[in-house]
């Protein structure tokens, strides 16, 4: 969507126009919710911390500033949202799921591969998923931006509210610890 | 150039963010590095690249749309204010009516204590002896006799 489409359709619901937010929830769905899977590993979560994302940005959109683009502010709530999820007392995050059980993971064949390839395909995306789950929040945030969204350095630190030099130390820091955790995986094979 | 600084001009490589400059020196260090040649092959190989791309569930925006509170209009912001004031004026009312009733209540039962006095609840002073209270106090003072 143009940036100028996505000024139009804030100010529309700025005016009471639910129908130009529904559009707006529709057309960032899907980036929203993976960024959340993939920081968080876990589907369930990830749904409620994508709504709870579209509700804080409906609830704030006063605050959006027009000078940057409407995802990179969506992707601020998201992340923002996410790690305080994950940061909330032991006592609540024992209720979640395991970080390596059925629930978490986020396999999603689209093709039709034979089943050793689809064995083989849900060991490795087991494996980056626990790797990815073993870095800190920070790292996560700045590699799944980077990997998965296909952020530029730019929007990264736009978008994290941080400087390029650390966008560029985290990534590096990032990549080399996620190298390190599936080195032992990819041995194996 | 040393291997640590170099693990990051790796990174960076990877995205296209050097300098031809820094990317002479990258390569000339790579020639003569082992560890620093293996460490960039393991980074080419795009480490999240299994992960698929997630699409949000059926009925997720339906979902979010039925969650939304409407959004406060514009320049209603003394609506808002009045609103806060009457709350805080309603409560207030409340918990004032309890305190008067109470000392009311109290003066009409002991009509020798002041108001303040009944406030301290020695009103339901002593607890009886058979009660849970009166077992646990003389518990407490034959314990502080000792």
């Amino acid at each position: 969507m143009r940036r100028s489409d996505d000024i139009d359709l804030i100010n529309r619901c700025r005016g009471g126009d639910r129908a130009a937010y529904a559009e707006i929830v529709l057309c960032y769905q899907d980036r929203i919710y993976n960024l959340c899977a993939h920081l968080l590993g876990n589907r369930a979560e990830a749904e409620d911390m994508a709504q709870a994302t579209f509700l804080k940005a409906y609830r704030n959109l006063e605050k959006f500033q027009p000078r940057s683009a409407l995802y990179t502010w969506l992707y601020r709530i998201a992340v923002n949202t996410c790690l305080d999820h994950l940061r909330r007392p032991f006592f609540e995050s024992i209720f979640r799921r395991s970080a390596s059980g059925e629930e978490t993971r986020l396999d999603h064949p689209s093709a039709m591969p034979s089943p050793e390839e689809n064995m083989e395909n849900q060991q490795l995306q087991t494996a980056i998923l626990q790797a990815l789950g073993k870095l800190s929040p920070k790292l996560r945030a700045v590699i799944v931006l980077k990997e998965i969204e296909g952020l530029a350095y730019e929007e990264i630190a736009t978008t994290l509210e941080i400087s390029l030099g650390t966008v560029k130390s985290r990534i590096s820091r990032a990549r080399r610890e996620l190298q390190e955790l599936l080195k032992e995986f990819r041995e194996q094979k | 150039m040393n291997c640590a600084k170099t693990h990051g001009l790796i990174s960076l490589n990877l995205d296209g963010e050097l300098s031809p400059r820094e990317q002479a020196a990258l390569a000339a260090h790579l020639c003569g590095c082992r560890a620093c040649r293996v460490a960039e092959a393991g980074l080419r190989r795009q480490l999240l690249a299994g992960l698929p791309r997630l699409a949000a569930p059926a009925g997720f925006s339906a979902r979010v749309m039925g969650n939304l509170a409407p959004v406060p209009a514009r320049g209603l912001w003394w609506l808002r204010l009045l609103a806060g004031v009457a709350e805080v004026a309603v409560l207030s009312a409340i918990i004032l009516t309890g305190m008067l009733s109470g000392a009311d209540l109290a003066a009409r039962l002991s009509p020798e204590k002041t108001v303040a006095a009944t406030l301290a609840l020695d009103l339901f002073d002593p607890a009886p002896p058979d009660s849970l209270g009166g077992v646990y106090l003389t518990m407490t003072e034959v314990r502080d006799e000792k």
